[in-house]
């Protein structure tokens, strides 16, 4: 008796020993520290921080010393370099340190002015040359082992194909790598590096060890995107790296590249930097900001059971939350055939609903409804029409996580120098005509119209659905065919007119040197000046760049009518496997992604108007986001007669429409 | 004597009996793993594809009755796809039937020249579809019927019907031939009575094969028309199989592939029958 009693006691011991585990964790959690420290250097040019994270090292323009601070901010000493004062100049760069890097008491910088890397000893500021570059290398980064150095470089002056080159410290000699297209390295443990490269079937993590000379296997990851800049550490024996792309971090076990988490903490606009881990603090730079960042990683990843989630475009949901995730890019055949035999080695799918496939997922009932008040936040706080098209029998079968809604971004101080006034814009046909306007008037690369093809169509079909079926067969169809026929080919010289800003320009323009910053700085608030309009596609960037500036209006796409009605708004939504082998993650995951996602104004998902800024272009994208409405698209095979037509392989207009007729008929009737 | 040897006879007797009956147990037993693989690979998915036909949807599991196979049957698509695959069947089958018996005759007899042409049929089995299907597409591009398919299916899979045939035709003893030969007979009743009734096995198989290769004309199709809603006259039961599924539409899938298993079964069991009354 005594010893089942003994029995029991033990059980709820555990028992209770088991919850109060949990809870610790949970508070653990929820203390996390995700604060990030910024270090103001100005005129900054390269860092290192020493392993304990105590002492953060850097170099700044126009100086040959090394400057020691405390990671408390404190100044501590001047570390003057004139270990290679003796060695002759290359006369293109000024006298700059730059590429630093620590490894125990010795510290490495490179000159670019004479293509040196010198050792510095921290403690007593002697120094050596270790190293000399011949021709006027650019060091990307440097990563330190005991008795070598691998420096990631340019070998001309930034330009050609980036190089991983091995520095031996004894000998001085310099070995190029086998490795075909570098992006990244990084010390390992003792004797190895990691590189991150890439090649024809995407990117992947290597390791060579310097006492065997000898590379690892290929670990591939699921990026779309690379990471500019890598670090490993070792207690964790994980990777951690920035997606600029994405101005996302990423941790993974490089074992195991599949599986990462990505978080967003300090956006960087720079390719370089330097990231690094000391104590738990994982720290960056950013020498176009002039600032060093830190914040605790940790912080920001889930320790969750990785979840497995199919894609048929990996671009799509950029912000995992800091969740292990392993997202996997599939065919739809594959993913249908998956999804039809109920597979349960997936937790959710990933699609936007310009795929014909959100919908079959839909119909099939294929999903695990998102219990409501899990995302109670979010759906109270999301445009109504949102939650409108989350909904289906009652159910919340998706998650919408981004929104794009086509645009006309447009300066209406410009257009009236032109005789021109948005407001008279009604159709398709009007915007032509002030595209043209313009074209003739000389301001090309100052104006952007979209090719209609597609909009049109669907604009179309929209409007036109009846009863599941579409007749092409009218008046307006016809009209519809010789307007697109028209301004797609000999008439649409005017439209090769474009505004040259694009997100990848928009990037560069912010990595480059402080001097050039300033310089492009009137430079693009000249040419935001020129800009007459452009059509936009709905990402972040195309309308983020106008966001604040004076003078820029937006307003809906004109349309096929020219009448006044919602906008097509396309969504990437997550869908749960009604299967999931990891049900209470992934429930927990789109939760947090629902909480996140509903605050990031450049989602377009809140309908609470204090999120987005208070300058006019935002209302009126507010605007134009509130009259939305998400459009499920069918599939483009349909149209294959019509897109030929415009292309001239079929001349005859009414077979186009029978065809038409015929093929999305059947879609909708088979 | 005598009736000893009797006694002996009917021990003889019953012990072959029981060597007999214990060979076609093992015989049996020898079945027995293939049988097993049958009923897991074949019946038990086809049990469950009934069973799909019968529900709402793959995650709606409530039982509905016939109402899938009504909104099948009643479906213009699954109508129109129906009769251009059995129309395939009616134009391909016969001719694929009679260019195999008449092409297998003559190689036969062909000697050398016969042999050689007869692996030159089998080539188009062995090339990628995808490589004849350009080609095709060149050579038919004014054609709006589905002759150019018609034509890829014969091209395709006459080799296949030949083959089976001309082994029949081989295992024709040849003095069968020389004594009608010796009677008088001419080419039409030689093979008329002679080649026919003893290959009418064979021969019933090519035709079970033969429509089994129609169904299986849907990826040279597709190839060809580069699209998952071709013609309609090309449209057939594969295309609409197809599609459902890329809509995640299993219970139309379930159902079709139920009808046409019993159009199958239904085809099978006439040729056979026909077959069996032949011989």
């Amino acid at each position: 008796m005594c010893n089942k009693f003994g029995k029991i006691f033990l059980l709820m011991a555990i028992c209770f020993f088991a919850c109060a585990c949990g809870k610790k964790v949970e508070e653990e959690k929820e203390q996390a520290d995700r604060t990030i420290s910024r270090y103001e250097m100005p005129g900054l040019l390269g860092y290192c921080v020493d392993e304990a994270g105590e002492y953060l090292y850097c170099t700044v323009k126009g100086s040959s010393s090394v400057y020691q601070y405390g990671t408390d901010g404190s100044f501590i000493k001047e570390i003057a370099v004139v270990a290679d004062a003796e060695t002759e100049d290359v006369q293109v760069y000024p006298d700059d340190l730059t590429s630093l890097c620590i490894r125990g008491n010795s510290l490495y910088c490179f000159r670019e002015r004479n293509g040196c890397l010198i050792e510095i000893n921290t403690e007593t500021g002697e120094g050596r040359v270790c190293g000399r570059l011949t021709g006027i290398p650019t060091i990307r980064k440097v990563a330190a082992q005991q008795d070598t150095l691998l420096l990631l470089m340019f070998p001309e002056m930034g330009v050609g194909i980036l190089q991983t080159v091995l520095l031996d410290l004894q000998t001085g000699e310099f070995t190029t790598l086998a490795i075909e297209s570098p992006i990244a390295i990084t010390s390992g443990i003792e004797g190895d590096y990691w590189v991150e490269a890439y090649d024809d079937n995407g990117f992947y993590f290597q390791k060579y060890n310097t006492h065997t000379n000898l590379f690892s296997e290929q670990y591939r990851t699921n990026f779309a995107e690379e990471l500019s800049d890598i670090t490993y550490v070792q207690e964790e024996n994980a990777i951690y790296g920035y997606m600029p792309a994405e101005f996302q971090y990423v941790r993974l076990v490089p074992e195991q590249a599949t599986v990462a988490a990505r978080f967003p903490a300090q956006r960087l606009y720079t390719y370089e930097s330097n990231m690094m881990m000391a104590g738990v603090c994982l720290f960056v730079s950013d020498t176009t900001l002039e600032n060093i960042y830190s914040f605790e990683p940790l912080a920001y990843v889930e320790d969750n059971t990785p979840l497995k989630g199919y894609v048929l475009d990996l671009a799509n949901v950029p912000d995992w939350s800091g969740y292990n995730i392993d997202l996997e890019e599939l065919s739809w055949d594959a993913l249908a055939l998956k999804v039809l035999a109920g597979d349960s080695d997936y937790d959710f799918v990933v699609l936007n609903t310009d795929m014909a496939e959100a919908l079959a997922i839909r119909n099939a009932m294929a999903y695990y409804p998102i219990p409501e008040k899990r995302i109670a936040r979010y759906l109270q706080e999301c445009h109504p029409f949102v939650r409108e098209a989350a909904t289906y029998r009652g159910d919340i079968w998706m998650l919408p996580v981004n929104l794009y809604a086509s645009g006309v971004v447009y300066r209406e101080d410009t257009l009236t120098e032109y005789g021109i006034s948005m407001e008279n814009i009604r159709t398709y046909e009007d915007f032509c005509i002030a595209a043209r306007v313009l074209f003739d008037a000389g301001q090309s690369n100052h104006f952007s119209v979209g090719y209609p093809v597609s909009a049109l169509l669907k604009e179309y079909i929209r409007l036109n659905r009846k009863e599941g079926t579409v007749d092409f067969n009218t008046e307006e169809f016809r009209r519809l065919l010789d307007f697109v026929k028209g301004e797609y080919g000999v008439g649409a010289g005017f439209r090769s007119s474009y505004v040259q800003i694009n997100f990848m320009d928009y990037l560069d323009f912010y990595d480059m040197d402080v001097d050039d910053v300033e310089r492009q700085d009137l430079i693009w608030e000249a040419f935001l000046k020129t800009v007459c309009f452009e059509q936009v596609t709905g990402y972040n960037w195309d309308y983020e760049k106008y966001e604040g500036k004076e003078g820029f209006h937006v307003c809906g796409v004109p349309t096929l009518s020219g009448e006044e009605g919602t906008f097509p708004v396309l969504a990437d939504i997550i869908i749960i496997n009604p299967n999931a082998p990891n049900l209470d993650a992934v429930l927990d995951f789109v939760e947090d992604m629902s909480n996140n996602y509903i605050e990031v104004s450049g989602r377009h998902l809140s309908a609470e108007e204090s999120v987005y800024g208070t300058d006019i272009f935002s209302r009126e994208l507010y605007a134009l986001y509130s009259n939305g409405e998400i459009d499920f698209e069918l599939p483009d095979e349909l149209f294959t007669s019509y897109y030929s037509y415009i292309a001239d392989e079929i001349t005859d207009k009414e077979k186009v429409i029978a065809e038409l007729n015929r093929t999305v008929n059947m879609y909708f009737g088979e | 004597m005598m009736e000893m040897c009797s006694g002996n006879i009917h021990v003889r007797e019953r012990i072959g009996a029981v060597m007999k009956r214990k060979f076609g147990l093992k015989l049996k037993l020898c079945v027995l793993p293939a049988a097993a693989g049958l009923l897991v690979f074949y019946f038990l998915p086809f049990f469950k594809v009934i069973y799909y036909s019968f529900i709402k949807g793959q995650y709606q599991k409530s039982f509905v009755g016939f109402a899938n196979y009504i909104d099948v049957l009643k479906n213009a698509y699954f109508q129109m796809a129906c009769i251009n695959t059995l129309k395939m069947i009616a134009c391909c089958v016969p001719v694929f039937l009679a260019a195999s018996v008449l092409l297998s005759i003559l190689y036969c007899g062909g000697g050398m020249v016969g042999s050689f042409l007869r692996k030159l049929t089998i080539l188009p089995l062995l090339l990628p579809s995808v490589s004849v299907v350009a080609a095709f597409v060149l050579l038919f591009a004014d054609v709006d019927s589905s002759l150019p398919i018609y034509v890829l299916f014969l091209w395709k899979y006459l080799g296949m019907g030949i083959v089976i045939v001309s082994s029949a035709l081989t295992a024709i003893e040849p003095q069968l031939y020389e004594a009608a030969r010796i009677d008088g007979a001419g080419f039409w009743a030689l093979h008329g009575r002679i080649t026919l009734p003893l290959c009418a096995r064979p021969i019933g198989f090519t035709a079970v094969l033969g429509v089994v290769y129609c169904f299986r004309t849907f990826r040279e199709s597709y190839l060809y028309y580069g699209s998952n809603y071709p013609p309609d006259y090309s449209y057939t039961l594969q295309y609409y199989m197809n599609n459902q599924f890329l809509k995640l539409n299993y219970q139309s899938m379930a159902v079709s592939s139920i009808l046409i298993t019993l159009m199958l079964a239904v085809f099978i069991a006439l040729c056979m029958g026909r077959v069996k009354e032949k011989e």
